[in-house]
């Protein structure tokens, strides 16, 4: 395989995980921007313990995800008492916090960058992305699909109601926000991984555009838009040609804000979903009516 | 102790720059419920405007500085009708998301394709360069106590302007409530165009006196500004005015003595800081709620 397809492939899976990790708190109406710095210190934790410490990368896996599940318990129960326009602009505080202490800190490199994590086989890498990938998706669909996800379609219509019918709404968000914050640590590891390093300039406001795109473009109301959305949308500016290449930023908002505009819902919104089961199911034509 | 008052006064001069963008901010936000995150690159588009005129006219001061004033209300139109639609469906998240990628737009567009992306400054005329006050070992130009004392002017005419005329209570009654505003026959699509095209005037004005204070300009000037301004409305609480002031003032100094007596940028790192500890124990801001 070509550098250029493992990057494709490895940037798929990595952007999929990103987006499913901001699509699960999106869904309960909360605007959380956790997984973003918990994919700068994934992607700082593994590079540091790999380069300084050796350790392997199982274990990296695992004390990664548990590191940024433990920094996102600290801000959780109070972030998850904010909700909203609080919520967002704290949790973005913290992202520019992760971001400039990255760059001023020595022993992560500075503005320079952490490097030399002993480089995987592209079998191997890939295996793991897919194998991970797999993993927090089936965990995804069983979340959508458990009691979980009907309350959190029930929150997302209507919080109070959804709190008089006994949804601990609070509880429900920090559990949202540690899920999220997991599945962040474990996009940043493989992108660490990826560039056998890291570099603060990964963690700027163009991660956030490309999240938000890739969740907004694919559909933010179910789990299977970003499938298709992230590799296209990172396709897209990877096989431009070069005298387009610079306008790539440009393309990328533009396409959101004609999408937010003409559709709001993004392009595989739930009633594709059911469209597409009928299709599969013998007998019953018409779809049911989703949100 | 002349080192220590000239940073005060640049603190000062700082802080009501920040107050002239926090008002903007504000006002996006209690009229068109949009905190628009984009805003500040746009403010800084305006003083890319000022710097264009100002080549293509071989240093024409006046001009220059109508560029720049003329820009923001123009910028402010034309972007407006973007958010309508998403203002009449009171859709906070997908605005917020537009403005954002409005912004990253723009940034990009100044980092690429204006002066080839490098930092532009402008002519030390229009800083006042020759006037300056000398004080013991410290030297204050000009421009910067022209600086401070128009943007208090204008801070004042703005609260004038919102408190005593017509049109001003035409914006705190679309503010208060804009389902009774509607009623009582105020257009609320055209309170949030009027809106917009006042805050990028006032962000024109702010434009100049950046541009009179700094001397230049760059791509990021934007986003460094907009954490700077995030962390001012967190901090005061969204949508309180006089509360932002006393903030954005606070902020001004603490960064000027922060730049003056601590190395590193670590200026964000410590506002996002307090901002998150604030958020953590006073989640209301420090002055709470103010409609």
């Amino acid at each position: 395989m070509t550098t250029f397809q493992i990057y494709f492939f490895e940037f798929s899976a990595i952007y999929i995980l990103l987006a499913w990790a901001i699509y699960l708190p999106f869904r309960a109406n909360q605007p959380y921007f956790g997984p973003f710095y918990s994919m700068a210190l994934g992607a700082y934790f593994a590079a540091y313990t790999s380069v300084h410490l050796g350790w392997p990368l199982w274990l990296i896996l695992i004390l990664g995800v548990v590191f940024c599940i433990l920094f996102s318990l600290i801000p959780a129960f109070k972030l998850a008492a904010l909700g909203g326009f609080p919520m967002l602009i704290a949790t973005m505080a913290l992202f520019f916090i992760v971001q400039t202490a990255v760059r001023n800190m020595d022993v992560l490199g500075g503005r320079h960058g952490l490097f030399g994590i002993p480089p995987l086989s592209s079998p191997v890498l890939l295996g793991v992305s897919y194998g991970l990938l797999l993993l927090v998706g089936f965990f995804v669909y069983r979340l959508d699909h458990s009691h979980i996800g009907r309350a959190l379609d029930a929150v997302h219509f209507d919080p109070k109601v959804a709190a008089t019918l006994g949804i601990n709404t609070r509880n429900l968000s920090v559990e949202l926000q540690l899920v999220a914050s997991a599945i962040g640590a474990i996009a940043g590891v493989l992108y660490a991984y990826t560039f056998s390093g890291v570099f603060p300039e990964a963690f700027g406001f163009n991660l956030i555009l490309y999240g938000i795109t890739i969740l907004t473009v694919g559909g933010m109301y179910t789990m299977w838009g970003v499938i298709p959305a992230a590799p296209i949308l990172w396709g897209i500016s990877q096989v431009l040609p070069d005298s387009l290449k610079t306008f790539a930023i440009i393309i990328y908002g533009a396409l959101l804000i004609v999408m937010l505009l003409s559709r709001p819902s993004g392009v595989i919104d739930r009633q594709t979903i059911s469209g597409v089961r009928a299709l599969f199911k013998r007998g019953s034509a018409m779809p049911e009516k989703a949100p | 102790m002349e080192v220590f008052v000239a940073q005060l006064i640049g603190g000062i001069k700082l802080g009501s720059l920040y107050a002239v963008v926090v008002i903007c901010y504000d006002l996006l936000i209690l009229v068109t419920g949009i905190l628009h995150l984009g805003y500040a690159t746009l403010l800084v588009l305006s003083m890319y405007a000022a710097w264009w005129v100002l080549r293509a006219t071989n240093g024409n001061l006046a001009l220059g500085i109508l560029a720049a004033v003329a820009s923001g209300p123009m910028i402010g139109a034309v972007t407006a009708p973007l958010f309508l639609p998403l203002i009449r469906r009171r859709a906070i998240l997908e605005a917020l998301v537009i403005s954002l990628a409005l912004g990253i737009i723009g940034a990009d567009v100044m980092s690429h394709w204006l002066n080839l992306g490098l930092p532009i400054s402008f002519p030390a005329r229009l800083q006042m360069e020759g006037y300056t006050i000398t004080w013991g070992l410290t030297q204050i130009r000009m421009g910067e106590l022209v600086t401070l004392a128009v943007s208090i002017v204008v801070v004042f005419a703005f609260l004038y302007f919102l408190n005593k005329t017509k049109r001003g209570r035409v914006l705190r009654a679309v503010a208060q409530d804009t389902e009774v505003a509607r009623i009582l026959g105020i257009s609320v699509s055209k309170t949030a165009v009027f809106s917009f095209a006042l805050a990028g005037f006032l962000g024109g004005i702010t434009a100049v006196l950046f541009a009179m204070s700094t001397g230049a300009a760059s791509a990021d000037l934007g986003d460094n500004l907009s954490i700077k301004v995030l962390a001012v409305l967190m901090l005061a609480s969204i949508g309180n005015l006089k509360g932002g002031l006393i903030c954005a003032l606070f902020l001004g100094v603490v960064e000027s003595f922060v730049m003056a007596y601590l190395p590193g940028d670590w200026t964000n790192a410590i506002a996002f800081s307090v901002v998150v500890a604030v958020l953590l124990f006073k989640p209301e801001g420090l002055f709470g709620e103010q409609h």
